[in-house]
């Protein structure tokens, strides 16, 4: 579509009038760099940039180019850019991802032919094993972080040795009615759960099998509980939660990481220790996250960009990034400068790294995370044994495992791609053109196109502009939706990975909500009646609230202006901060919200454990968030009623609940039906509230159709299967809006 | 009739304190100097009134650290000015197309009229998150738009039309055809009539629908760090994300730049204010 493209570009410029907005092209001699790191990282990272730049990078005439990305974008950001050769030539990211990384090709380069023996000297082996993933070297180490224990100096003068006298220890200085710990750490996040799990022989069998279920991985759970049994731990554990202890002097020793180090208030006196030997004389074993230096295999200076990887990872880089950047190189030569080796708190993380294991980076492993932090919390608030948690956990993990290994399987002996349908295709445009075209007659559209010439000059630009940028890619999201694409076959050919309707067939026909141990919540019809809740009770609750509220303020009052604009408050500030202090306002032990039941006289409520307490959590901070809307277009609708109406009413005689109902009612349902029809959508899809307070809880049953098809598509990678869900969510909103308007034509009608 | 009063004025009490508690929060945080989210201990024995003092989100130490830490560290004023450019340009930009394309589904009478209005909606029930890569491949491998303001401002002002559409239709169908139909029979084009006769009546409107697109630009995070290749393009809200990580996040700067952020689009209320409520009104009288 060059013309249009053209078209488009044109009169984008011309409504801008600028073409200075547009910035310049890289110029070829730039080596560019991503990664996302800050404050002392960054600072760091930059100091070794401008090196490099003055001296080998001037030699061959490279300048490096480096680009900060926040983490909640950056994989996104990687997985746009890098397989369409748009990248870095050079990035940083946790070491982790690699397997994917490799099985879906054109995302990062093996470096075997450029790295040399000398140079992988550098590293201790279970690093360099870390970029290792089939036998091909795909990176270099850069920095690694794992947990440790670190304790406040003035509670425990000398770090415990072992478990028991850990938990002895923290048991001591444990007073839950002043709200003191012994010891917080994350304990349901699979990523602390790492020292207990890899103590009992880690996640996955040296041979690369899912093994969540052995009698060591069972053993851990045992354990955990048996810590929490102490009482020395607080509950609902967030790292927020876990550094604000500290912080307060409430918790005598928490397990974290480095990244914690730069938070801790400075009037607190810590220490860093390797982990405890657990009572059967075992270590206990965190994962370490590496971060990896990669290639993208779309560099165009892959000699210029390794030559920096050579330089990042060199004695003298390390050094600096160890000081300055208070990081911790995957190089060992950094730990024996006498500037570090004085440092106690890198020493100890360093010594930890020797009882640390690099989390696995099979693609597997991410498929993990999500049931793993689910088993975490069933089995620590005693819904399911550690046998029954653990079982359910490997039989869940498996089946997503042999469900991406099978399609793996058959992308290899796939020799030549069938030849497959085309007319799909063409069934979108079909489609589209057929629902605006019908009702009308054909032989009318040429005559009707400049019959409605001065119609179609006004709407055509938004149009061609919804065209563009809305409805091609819903077009290939529903198309995404008939296919089987998962990560690995992203990059074949549309038309080899047709599937038809078979993801609709596998989540509409799978009835089995229940099983031996109750509600399967991960069931679409399960979550398909949450989200009809959710949606029901939050407009509800909007829109009395709403009502209520435009009413009160409906009369002038002193500070009538001033109310008005604190009301809107929640809808100013970015929603992310509010709903996450909503979340600490619900912490079960810290939370505001139990501080005030406990105040007047009732018992605190385990927010996050039931269904419907948990669901309310979520309703409550949509509800704040959403109400100010709703409240100004009442506010407004009740301002169009005439007030000569009340008059005539209370000349009759009326109650103002007979005004109410007989005039204010009627008159605000024309304000409030597009509002209505609008916040359902909205709400049906509201992703955010639900992904950061509740998350789901308990155990995914509080997820909407939308937060599940998000897991689905970006923690499985089952991105056809996700489509499909958010395919059945627009026709399931599709179908409401058409009947809202069926019902709203036919009570006009009547009238 | 008083007892009526006493309970209106409770009420409004009520939710105002309920509205300020969590803002107050934020906004203790970000002046606090500190890092992590505050927590809430009652301490024993506390009598009620000390209690309730313990749960008044007031910081220990008051403290404009974590506002200096923000502005400083990073070239935040310049991320601020860029979101104002592409706030005020997608404002610009979204309202322009949207009252044009009301207007006429407003007044004129064309095949498809109706099925363009449903299409408005079914474009706000897919989820964005499946879209990503599309746009992509639009903004940046086909329109050579990514890494420029021109790229996000066309996403953002599109993005934010239908909303728009239904609040400007809704609010031109309310409005008398009278006028623009003795305008008509004087002699004057259809685009004579739309900008000199239909937008002026439309200002409240006008004046949501602006709204709602600055917000849609000002706010977006995900699109604008994918799209833009310099720290120097950078917007606001990609700038307040680099303050959360993998695992850890200071808050207290975050806390900071979001109060920050809300601050021109609460001065946008004020301003509006007495468009926003007159506005909304006419405009959803339809629909």
């Amino acid at each position: 579509m060059p013309d249009l493209r053209k078209y488009l570009q044109i009169a984008a410029l011309w409504l801008l009038g600028a073409s200075a907005l547009l910035a310049g092209p890289a110029s070829a001699e730039e080596i560019r760099l991503w990664h996302a790191y800050r404050g002392e990282e960054k600072a760091a990272l930059e100091n070794l940039l401008e090196r490099f730049n003055a001296t080998v990078g001037h030699n061959s005439g490279h300048t490096v180019i480096p680009l900060a990305i926040p983490f909640d974008s950056y994989a996104d950001k990687l997985s746009a850019a890098l397989p369409r050769g748009r990248g870095p030539d050079l990035f940083i990211f946790a070491h982790d991802r690699i397997g994917g990384w490799a099985l879906s090709g054109n995302t990062i380069a093996a470096v075997d032919d450029f790295a040399s023996a000398a140079i992988l000297e550098r590293f201790p082996q279970p690093l360099r094993d870390a970029m290792s993933f089939e036998g091909k070297l795909y990176g270099l180490p850069f920095n690694f972080k794992s947990v440790a224990l670190i304790y406040n100096r003035d509670l425990v003068p000398e770090p415990p040795a072992t478990a028991a006298d850990m938990l002895a220890l923290a048991k001591r200085h444990t007073d839950q009615a002043r709200g003191h710990f012994g010891l917080a750490f994350e304990y349901t996040e699979p990523f602390y759960h790492g020292a207990l799990l890899n103590a009992g022989g880690g996640a996955f069998s040296a041979d690369g099998e899912l093994q969540v279920d052995s009698s060591g991985a069972v053993g851990a759970l045992h354990t955990l509980r048996e810590w929490l049994a102490t009482g020395a731990l607080p509950s609902e554990p967030t790292s927020a939660l876990v550094s604000g202890l500290f912080n307060q002097g409430r918790a005598a020793m928490v397990i974290n990481g480095p990244w914690m180090l730069s938070e801790i208030d400075p009037t607190i006196d810590y220490g860093v220790a390797p982990l405890p030997l657990l009572d059967n004389g075992e270590p206990l074993s965190p994962w370490a996250a590496v971060e990896g230096l990669f290639l993208s295999p779309a560099s165009k200076h892959p000699q210029a960009a390794w030559a920096l990887v050579e330089f990042l990872t060199s004695d003298e880089a390390a050094l600096e990034m160890a000081t300055t950047g208070k990081q911790l190189p995957a190089n060992s030569a950094a730990f024996s400068f006498p500037e570090v080796q004085q440092n106690p708190v890198a020493m100890a993380f360093r010594k930890q790294l020797d009882t640390a294991q690099p989390i696995p980076n099979l693609a597997e492993m991410t498929l993990l995370w999500t049931p793993l932090r689910t088993a975490l919390q069933r089995t620590v608030k005693g819904t399911a044994t550690p046998e029954e948690a653990a079982r359910e956990l490997q039989a869940g993990v498996q089946q997503d495992i042999d469900t991406l290994r099978a399609q793996q399987q058959a992308l290899t002996n796939q020799q030549n791609t069938q030849a497959a349908p085309l007319w799909p295709w063409l069934l979108i445009p079909a489609g589209l053109i057929a629902f605006l075209l019908t009702g009308t007659r054909r032989r009318r559209i040429a005559a009707g196109l400049q019959e409605h010439r001065t119609a179609a000059s006004f709407v055509g630009p938004a149009a061609i502009g919804m065209l563009v940028l809305v409805f091609f890619p819903l077009a290939y999201g529903l198309l995404l939706s008939f296919t089987d694409t998962t990560m690995f076959n992203e990059h074949t050919p549309l038309s080899s990975r047709w599937a038809g309707l078979d993801n609709y067939v596998a989540i509409l026909s799978d009835w089995r909500i229940w099983n031996e141990s109750g509600v399967r919540f991960d069931n679409f019809y399960w979550t398909l009646g949450i989200t009809i809740a959710w949606t029901l009770v939050n407009l509800a609750l909007t829109v009395l609230l709403g009502l209520g509220l435009a009413l009160a303020l409906n009369k002038p009052f002193r500070g009538r202006n001033l109310v008005r604009v604190l009301l809107i408050l929640p809808w100013a500030i970015p929603n992310y901060i509010t709903a996450l202090i909503w979340k600490g306002l619900f912490h079960p032990q810290f939370g505001a919200i139990n501080q005030f039941v406990v105040l007047l006289g009732g018992d605190p409520v385990a927010w996050f454990d039931t269904v419907t307490a948990s669901f309310f959590t979520g309703v409550i901070t949509n509800v704040w968030l959403g109400f100010p809307f709703m409240m100004l277009v009442i506010l407004g609708g009740l301002q169009t009623i005439p007030s000569d109406l009340y008059e005539a009413a209370r000349m009759e005689g009326a109650s103002r609940w007979q005004q109410f109902r007989r005039i204010t009612l009627p008159m605000l349902r024309p304000t409030l039906l597009p509002a209505v029809v609008m916040s359902v959508i909205w709400t049906f899809n509201m992703f955010n509230v639900i992904y950061l307070v509740s998350d789901g809880a308990p155990a995914g049953a509080n997820d909407i159709l939308i937060t599940k098809a998000f897991r689905i598509g970006f923690e499985k990678y089952q991105y056809a299967y996700a489509s499909a869900y958010s395919t059945i969510v627009l026709l399931l909103l599709l179908a409401y809006a058409i009947w809202q308007t069926r019902v709203t034509r036919m009570t006009e009608a009547a009238k | 009739m008083t007892i009526l009063n006493w309970l209106r004025g409770l009420f409004i009490l009520v939710m105002v304190a309920i509205v300020l508690y969590p803002v107050l929060w934020v906004v203790s945080l970000a002046f606090s100097g500190g890092q992590s989210l505050a927590l809430v201990s009652v301490p024993e024995g506390a009598s009620f009134f000390e209690a309730l003092r313990a749960l008044l989100p007031l910081p220990q130490q008051w403290s404009l650290a974590n506002f200096e830490g923000l502005l400083t560290e990073q070239p935040f004023g310049r991320w601020l000015l860029n979101s104002l450019i592409i706030a005020a340009a997608t404002t610009i930009v979204g309202v322009l197309l949207a009252c044009s394309a009301a207007y006429a589904l407003s007044r004129f009478r064309f095949p498809g009229r109706e099925r363009g209005l449903m299409l408005l909606l079914v474009s706000q029930m897919f989820p964005a998150t499946l879209m990503l890569i599309p746009l992509y491949v639009i903004i940046v491998e086909w329109l050579q738009l990514g890494n420029t303001w021109l790229g996000l401002i066309a996403v953002y002002s599109i993005t934010a039309l239908p909303f728009c559409v239904w609040m400007l239709k809704g609010y031109f169908d309310s409005l008398p055809v009278d006028i623009e139909e003795a305008a008509l029979m004087e002699g004057a084009s259809p685009v004579a009539i739309f900008w000199r006769i239909a937008l002026p009546l439309a200002k409240p409107a006008i004046a949501v629908t602006a709204l709602f697109s600055f917000l849609t630009a000002w706010n977006e995070f995900i699109l604008a760090s994918i799209f833009m290749d310099e720290e120097a393009l950078y917007t606001v809200p990609v700038g307040l994300r680099f303050f959360v990580s993998d695992f850890s996040a200071q808050w207290g700067y975050f806390a900071a730049g979001s109060v920050l952020v809300s601050l021109p689009v609460v001065i946008l209320f004020l301003g509006l204010q007495r468009f926003l409520v007159s506005g909304l009104s006419a405009g959803a009288v339809k629909g």
